[in-house]
C-alpha cells in the first residue's frame, strides 16, 4: 500500500475545480480523513459546500500545517515559525472571505484553521466600538432605542 | 462585505471564545440575537475557608469544567489551603479560555516540591489584573510568555528564581507591554534568584514593601546583615514610573537607577534591623544612584532611617529643584532636616510626622541639633503640618521658631494629641505666638 505522502486524492469543489492533493494533506480535514477510512474515497471527493476559492486556501493552510509541522510539543521554534506564517495567511483576506473559511472548516472540520479564523474576527471585534462592530460585520441593530439604553446600562462596567 | 449573522449561533459562540468578558459584554448591544449568545459571570469565587461556602473544591472544579464555552467569566477568585495540585492547575487552565480579565489566587498548598502555577497563566491574552499569593516560587515561564493585556499585578509573599539561566521575573516584565502598576509585598529579595533588575518602559506605580525584617541564621553565604550575596545590588530601570513606594534593606549599591519621570516617593530604606545609618555605612553602601534618581521628585515621603541616610551622604545629595511638599520623620536628633531643607529651594509644604524635638534636661530650650533653627530663615515654605502635637512648654518654644523664622508661612496644621481644656489651652498659647507672617492661619485637629 502506497504510504501516504504518495498516495494521491482528488478534492472536488461545488463549482467543479479539482485539486490533487496527498494523503496527508486529505486527513488534515477529519471530513476526509473518515471517508477515506471508510474506503468510500473513489476518484474525486465531491465537497458540495465549499467553492473552489475557498478550498484552494485550505488546501494551501492543509500543506504548510503538514510540510512544516514542529518537531515535537517542546519545538518552540518550529511553533513561532507557523504562528507567524498563520497571522500572514490571514492578512490576504476580506471578511466575506473569513467567513467562508469559518464556514467550510467547520464543515470539513479542521479545528487548527477554525481557530485560527475565529481568532481573526475575534481580534477585528476588540478595541472597536459596537457601532464599528456593527458596520464592519454588517450587523443590523434590532433594538429599538430604549431597549438599547436598557442593555448598556446593564454592562455599563464593560463600557467604562 | 461579510455577514457575521450568516454564521450559526455555534460558531458565533466560537468566535467569542477568543473574546475577553468585557469584549464580550460589549457584544451584546449589536443586536438581540447577540444578547442571549453569551453568558457573563461576574464573579467566580472558591475559599475553603469560607464556611458559608457551596461545597466541596472538587464540586467546585466540576461546575467550572462544565460551563458552556459561550460563559465568559471577568473575575475568578481562588483562595485554597488543601487541594490538589492537579486539581487546582486543571480548573485554572479552564478558566483561562473564559474570558477572565480578572484573577486572583492565594495558594498555600503544601504539595511536595511545592506549588507551581501552570504555565497558561503566562499567557492569558485577556487578563488586565492579576493578584498571586502566597509562600509559592515562580521559576519557569513558556518562552513565548505573553500577557498583552496586564495592567496591574500584585504579588504577595511570591518567590521568582530562574530556570535555565533565564530569570523568571525579567520574563515577566518583559511579557507584560502595558504593564502598569505592580505591587510586591512580603518581598524578601535574599530569597530570590533573579537577576536583580526591575525594568519596565511602561510601568506607572510600583510599591516595595517587606514584611520580614528578622536575621536569618548565620548561614554560609550570607552577608553581615545575614542577607544573601544576591541582594548586592539592585538595578531600576522604570522611564515611565511616577509614584514609587519603597521599603526595604538597602542593597550595598543600585547600579542602573533611571526614574526620569518619577512624581512622588515614599520611602524606608534600612541598614539592619538593630541600627540606624552611621557614617561608617558610607564604606559599606553606596545608595547615591538611587537619591540622583530622586532628583525630579516633587512629592517626598521619608522615614527616620531616610533622614539619617540623607545626613550621612550630605556632601553629595543633589538639590531637588522640583521637590514642593516633603514628610519627615525622625528617631532623636534632627540633625538631617537643616540638610533636606536646604537642598529643597522650592519646598511648599513640610509635614512634621513627629512630636517635635527638645532638651529633656538641663537649660537649654532648643537642641543643638537644629542650631537655632537659622536654615528656616531662607525656606519658602507655605503650609507646616505637625502630626502630634501635645502643647508642652518645650513645644510650643519650638513652634515659636517656626513662626518667626518661616517667613512665607501661610498656614499652619496642629494635630492635637490632647483633648478638653488642655486642647483649648494649647490653642490659646499658639495664639499668643509672634509670627512673621501676617497672613499665617492656624488650624487645629
Amino acid at each position: 500500500m502506497a504510504s501516504s505522502s504518495t498516495n494521491k486524492f482528488v478534492l472536488k469543489s461545488n463549482d467543479d475545480v479539482s485539486f490533487e492533493v496527498t494523503e496527508a494533506v486529505a486527513r488534515e480535514f477529519q471530513v476526509i480523513a473518515h471517508i477515506i477510512d471508510d474506503d468510500c474515497a473513489k476518484k474525486a471527493i465531491p465537497l458540495s459546500n465549499v467553492t473552489g476559492e475557498i478550498l484552494s486556501k485550505m488546501i494551501e493552510y492543509g500543506k504548510k500545517h503538514i510540510e512544516e509541522a514542529p518537531v515535537d510539543e517542546e519545538d518552540e521554534e518550529g511553533k513561532k515559525k507557523l504562528q507567524i506564517w498563520d497571522e500572514e495567511f490571514m492578512k490576504q483576506f476580506n471578511m466575506e472571505i473569513v467567513f467562508q473559511l469559518i464556514l467550510a472548516s467547520n464543515y470539513l472540520n479542521n479545528k487548527g484553521l477554525l481557530d485560527l479564523t475565529c481568532c481573526t474576527v475575534a481580534d477585528h471585534i476588540k478595541d472597536m466600538t459596537p457601532d464599528e462592530v456593527r458596520t464592519l460585520f454588517n450587523v443590523k441593530n434590532d433594538y429599538t432605542t430604549e431597549e438599547e439604553e436598557e442593555i448598556r446600562k446593564e454592562n455599563s462596567w464593560a463600557f467604562e | 462585505m461579510g455577514r457575521i449573522s450568516d454564521l450559526p449561533n455555534e460558531l458565533i459562540c466560537h468566535i467569542g471564545s477568543f473574546l475577553s468578558a468585557k469584549e464580550a459584554a460589549l457584544t451584546m448591544v449589536l443586536s438581540k440575537r447577540w444578547r442571549n449568545l453569551f453568558t457573563i459571570i461576574q464573579k467566580l469565587h472558591f475559599d475553603d475557608d469560607d464556611d458559608e461556602g457551596s461545597g466541596s473544591f472538587d464540586v467546585f472544579v466540576d461546575g467550572v469544567l462544565a460551563l458552556p464555552v459561550s460563559s465568559r467569566v471577568k473575575e475568578f477568585s481562588l483562595r485554597l489551603k488543601n487541594a490538589h495540585y492537579d486539581c487546582i492547575n486543571s480548573c485554572l487552565c479552564n478558566v483561562l479560555k473564559r474570558g477572565v480579565l480578572v484573577l486572583n489566587l492565594c495558594i498555600q498548598v503544601a504539595d511536595q516540591g511545592g506549588y507551581s502555577l501552570p504555565l497558561e497563566v503566562f499567557n492569558c491574552k485577556t487578563v488586565a489584573k492579576m493578584s498571586l499569593e502566597h509562600g509559592f516560587v515562580i521559576d519557569l515561564l513558556p518562552v513565548d510568555a505573553f500577557l498583552p493585556a496586564l495592567k496591574t499585578l500584585f504579588l504577595d509573599n511570591v518567590r521568582f528564581y530562574d530556570f535555565g539561566g533565564r530569570c523568571a521575573f525579567k520574563t515577566l516584565l518583559a511579557a507584560s507591554p502595558v504593564l502598569e502598576e505592580l505591587c510586591i509585598y512580603g518581598i524578601e529579595l535574599e530569597r530570590w534568584k533573579w537577576s536583580c533588575s526591575v525594568s519596565s518602559p511602561t510601568l506607572q506605580c510600583l510599591t516595595i514593601k517587606r514584611r520580614q525584617w528578622t536575621h536569618y541564621n548565620e548561614d554560609n553565604g550570607l552577608d553581615t546583615r545575614g542577607l544573601a550575596y544576591d541582594f548586592d545590588s539592585i538595578s531600576l530601570d522604570l522611564p515611565g514610573l511616577t509614584y514609587l513606594e519603597y521599603s526595604d534593606y538597602v542593597p550595598k549599591e543600585y547600579i542602573i537607577v533611571n526614574l526620569s519621570s518619577l512624581v512622588e516617593a515614599k520611602l524606608h530604606l534600612c541598614v539592619d534591623e538593630d541600627r540606624t545609618w552611621d557614617n561608617r555605612d558610607a564604606n559599606d553602601f553606596n545608595p547615591m544612584n538611587l537619591i540622583n534618581g530622586f532628583k525630579n521628585v516633587q512629592i517626598l515621603d521619608v522615614s527616620h532611617e531616610v533622614m539619617e541616610m540623607l545626613y550621612v551622604f550630605q556632601e553629595v545629595i543633589p538639590l531637588f529643584e522640583k521637590l514642593v511638599h516633603i514628610t519627615v520623620s525622625f528617631s532623636n536628633c534632627w540633625f538631617s532636616l537643616p540638610v533636606l531643607i536646604e537642598k529643597s529651594p522650592n519646598l511648599n509644604t513640610l509635614v512634621i510626622n513627629n512630636f517635635l524635638h527638645y532638651p529633656r534636661q538641663g537649660d537649654r530650650l532648643v537642641c543643638q541639633c537644629v542650631s537655632d533653627y537659622s536654615f528656616l530663615l531662607s525656606c519658602p515654605v507655605k503650609i507646616l503640618e505637625i502630626t502630634k502635637y501635645r502643647g508642652t512648654r518645650g513645644e510650643l518654644e519650638q513652634m515659636k521658631h517656626f513662626l518667626e523664622k518661616l517667613l512665607c508661612l501661610e498656614r499652619v496644621v496642629v494635630h492635637a494629641w490632647v483633648r478638653g481644656e488642655a486642647k483649648m489651652k494649647l490653642e490659646a498659647d499658639f495664639q499668643m505666638l509672634p509670627k512673621a507672617s501676617s497672613k499665617c492661619k492656624i488650624e487645629y485637629y
